[in-house]
């Protein structure tokens, strides 16, 4: 098992690294068409890692109910909306079998399957009087066939009539619910930000040393420079009226430039060089486990 | 005194607040309308697709979420705009999956606008012809190498399901290269990987709309011309419609350029509330003040 563990993915990520440095180097077709093949398995595991990731945010949430931690209504809330969302996602009104059925009913009724298999756990559980579970099993219970249920009884024929067309198309309950729920919410969440920054620049943006009084000045020019009115403000130097605008946009493009370019450069030498250690083996945090 | 400047610097942070909301609200109300001049970084960008030949193809990869729509899908429209006024085509395509719809949202709008008497602007676009929108696929920059060998092998149907290689643009366009230019419309970190995986690869030029918060990191690209164009932010976005003419062609405001005296107002107002606390702090000596809740 060590091989597998160990050996085999410091080996595979050597052999990888290897032939895909090569390659860039290289006009061959032979590069060409293993460079077309790491890519396209580089997409379909990107892919399987979203799955993966769907998968380990289910059983993250789901322990948090079914052993009632603090806040566990929160994690309820976010399975019954990503249950709801997938459900809309795949809401197409093509069929699947025969012409008759289509394929939302078969996923609603997947979701009425599992309110129906976590009600029979339900049931032995409070039985048992295990407290811990039977609650937590009966409210999800209670959300899929809710969800299932809608979907079969309400969402379902209100579609043919409301929403038509594919899954993501417009106008279909997808499309609905992504322009409708997560578009202003999402904007509600960013658009806070405005707030908390006034607040906590007036609080904790103070002149202390000269690298912070530096920050201060240059910041402070740089948020009315970027802005029309910086435009309209300006002052005199030897008799020539300077803009707020200029200096910011000079600030931009110097300084800013030439630190940014700085820790650029560092950053890109860094990944040089953990690409290297990865490559050759010697680092190994990527595998999990201390070293 | 003392006392006032006490108040001042433990100010409650709801009446902070409150004020921030005002001075978003009243100019959005009552716009000042303060005229403003394109830079030089959003006047490249610009200048680079107005020099494209009709027929030409701009890739534009929509990689933003909601929560920054009033800086990246304002700048989507009047870029798509600009396009469909001079007859290039455009593929679309997202490496975010929130960016999606708003892909698809945007490249409607712009392709099926109706002026105010119900006319369309644009009557002889036909998707898959002079437009085309691919959606979003998970891999980021595998994405972006997949496309630079072949567009209908990276994305076999597009957003709804259409098998790509039926659509007319792709008898002509085969893979990045054959694209005059990329437009990158990004909130997040995609600008970057543009350069390295596409546009120096492929030899096509790049430019980037990006958030005001990023741009201060893309002046490197800029000045070494990676970026052929730097659109920054809203500001940068309303510059961007200002060049395009977008007032004139949506028949109102435009969206960005809206929003510019709201945020005057809010830059002016944190600006002098910084210079307010600075003072008082000062006055009441160094040692007394240190920051208690950031919030």
């Amino acid at each position: 098992m060590q091989f597998f563990k160990r050996q085999l993915p410091i080996l595979l990520a050597f052999c990888v690294g290897l032939v895909l440095w090569a390659q860039y180097y290289s006009p061959s077709s032979l590069a060409q068409n293993l460079q077309q093949s790491f890519t396209a398995w580089a997409i379909i595991l990107t892919g399987a890692a979203l799955i993966l990731g769907i998968l380990s945010a289910i059983h993250h949430h789901w322990s948090k109910v079914s052993t009632q931690k603090p806040g566990y209504g929160y994690s309820l809330i976010t399975l019954f909306c990503f249950s709801f969302v997938v459900l809309a996602g795949w809401f197409p009104s093509e069929p699947i079998a025969f012409g008759l059925l289509s394929r939302q009913y078969f996923i609603s009724a997947v979701f009425v399957i599992l309110g129906i298999i976590l009600t029979v756990r339900y049931i032995p559980s409070v039985k048992a009087n295990r407290a811990s579970a039977n609650h937590a099993l009966g409210i999800m219970a209670a959300l899929f066939g809710v969800v299932g249920i809608t979907g079969l009884v309400v969402v379902v024929p209100l579609q043919r009539y409301l929403f038509t067309g594919l899954t993501i198309k417009e106008n279909s309950l997808f499309d609905w619910v992504f322009q409708n729920m997560f578009v202003p919410l999402d904007a509600t969440m960013f658009s806070l930000l405005a707030f908390y920054i006034a607040s906590a620049a007036f609080r904790a943006f103070r002149a202390r040393s000269f690298e912070a009084t530096a920050l201060l000045i240059s910041g402070c020019i740089v948020m009315i420079g970027r802005v029309p009115l910086g435009e309209q403000l300006s002052f005199a130097i030897a008799g020539t009226d300077i803009s707020f605008a200029s200096v910011a946009s000079w600030i931009l493009n110097n300084p800013n430039a030439a630190a940014q370019r700085g820790i650029l450069l560092g950053v890109l030498l860094s990944m040089v060089a953990i690409s290297l250690r990865i490559i050759f083996g010697i680092e190994r945090t990527y595998m999990g486990g201390a070293d | 005194m003392d006392r006032l400047a006490s108040i001042i610097l433990n100010l409650d942070r709801r009446i902070i607040y409150f004020i921030v909301f005002l001075c978003v609200l009243i100019p959005l109300l009552h716009p000042l309308q303060l005229p403003f001049t394109p830079t030089q970084e959003v006047r490249d960008a610009f200048n680079d697709i107005e020099a494209l030949e009709p027929g030409n193809v701009v890739m534009i990869s929509c990689d933003f979420g909601p929560s920054t729509i009033p800086e990246n899908y304002t700048m989507l429209q009047a870029l798509l705009h600009q396009c469909f006024r001079k007859d290039l085509r455009v593929i679309a395509l997202t490496l975010v999956p929130a960016g999606a719809a708003l892909g698809s949202r945007g490249l409607r709008e712009a392709a099926e606008f109706e002026d105010t008497q119900g006319n369309r602007l644009y009557p002889d676009l036909e998707y898959g012809r002079d437009y085309v929108y691919l959606g979003y696929k998970p891999g980021g920059t595998a994405v972006m190498l997949s496309i630079g060998q072949s567009f209908t092998d990276a994305f076999p149907r597009d957003h709804e399901n259409r098998v790509t290689s039926d659509l007319p643009i792709f008898k002509e366009i085969t893979a990045l290269a054959d694209c005059s230019y990329i437009f990158d419309v990004a909130s997040v970190g995609y600008p970057e990987y543009w350069v390295s995986y596409a546009s120096e690869r492929e030899n096509v030029p790049l430019s980037v709309n990006c958030t005001a918060v990023s741009a201060a990191q893309y002046y490197p690209y800029y000045a070494s011309r990676q970026f052929r164009g730097l659109v920054g932010g809203m500001k940068g976005a309303a510059e961007y419609e200002d060049l395009v003419g977008m007032e004139a062609i949506i028949g109102r405001i435009p969206d960005a350029t809206k929003g510019m005296d709201a945020q005057s107002a809010v830059h002016l107002f944190i600006v002098l509330a910084i210079i307010i606390a600075n003072i008082l702090y000062i006055r009441q000596g160094r040692q007394e003040q240190r920051p208690e809740v950031i919030s």
